[in-house]
């Protein structure tokens, strides 16, 4: 059987006592594809973000080993050190 | 003097929710909003992401300022995003949270609305996961309803609570 997903419900215009003041109702269709789409989008920008920050690893390390060889820095490679 | 109230407390029942909506927040000009969360998803990761939105909002990116790190690294960085912040995922110590404070500044304006947020990881390990930001959002009017949804094909979890509040400025 296929998991039915929920969302929590509060509606502030109903009193605190008001059983329909906090309700769990399941998704609809569109919630389903918004979530889809979420997921695909989440996964797109954690692969973007870990790229940028291997490739921010790798300036750095090639910096390094530029300066104790006494080599020159490319302008990005000098980025990274200097701001 | 700032005065902040409770509004509503929910605590995640067992099956977890995708999401977390307050509806029909009441108006108070000059007031800001508080979202306190004590969150864990089951994303098969150790922390995961936690978005908010507003006015029934269905996507949308916003121009955010941030700083992250964990065990290892500390990035900062501008991005385009809807974070809210953190959530230890399921490959994060048993029975650990998340805490996450976000601010919604002057939440009855109709211009730009900023948000700023705090969250950091409960983990009990040596990885420590921190993430904090401001973000800037059109929403067009008064903030009325807020959702927090979680990012990805995750729930969250049984026992996550969330809070909202009411700050008044006297």
């Amino acid at each position: 059987m296929a998991e039915i997903l929920t969302k929590l419900v509060v509606d502030l215009s109903k009193g605190k006592n008001d059983p329909l003041r906090v309700q769990s109702i399941p998704l609809t269709a569109d919630e389903i594809t918004e979530r889809e789409a979420m997921a695909v989008e989440a996964e797109a920008q954690r692969v973007t973000d870990e790229a940028a920050a291997q490739a921010l690893a790798d300036l750095k390390t090639s910096a390094r080993a530029k300066l104790v060889a006494g080599e020159p820095l490319t302008e990005a490679e000098a980025a990274t050190l200097v701001i | 003097m700032a005065v902040k109230s409770l509004i509503e407390t929910v605590t995640v029942g067992a099956g977890g929710v995708t999401s977390i909506v307050f509806s029909n927040i009441a108006q108070e000009a000059g007031s800001d909003l508080l979202v306190v969360c004590s969150t864990r998803s089951n994303a098969a990761s150790v922390v995961s992401n936690i978005r908010l939105y507003v006015n029934g909002e269905t996507g949308g990116t916003y121009p955010i300022v941030y700083i992250t790190g964990n065990g290892s690294s500390v990035t900062a960085g501008l991005s385009d995003y809807s974070f809210a912040g953190r959530m230890n995922g399921a490959n994060s110590t048993a029975g650990t949270f998340t805490n996450t404070e976000a601010f919604i500044y002057n939440y009855t304006t109709t211009g730009v609305l900023t948000m700023g947020i705090n969250s950091a990881a409960e983990n009990n390990a040596t990885e420590g996961l921190l993430y904090m930001g401001v973000q800037g959002e059109n929403t067009g009017g008064p903030v009325t309803s807020i959702r927090l949804q979680t990012s990805d094909s995750d729930t969250i979890q049984h026992h996550s609570t969330v809070s909202l509040y009411l700050i008044k400025y006297d």
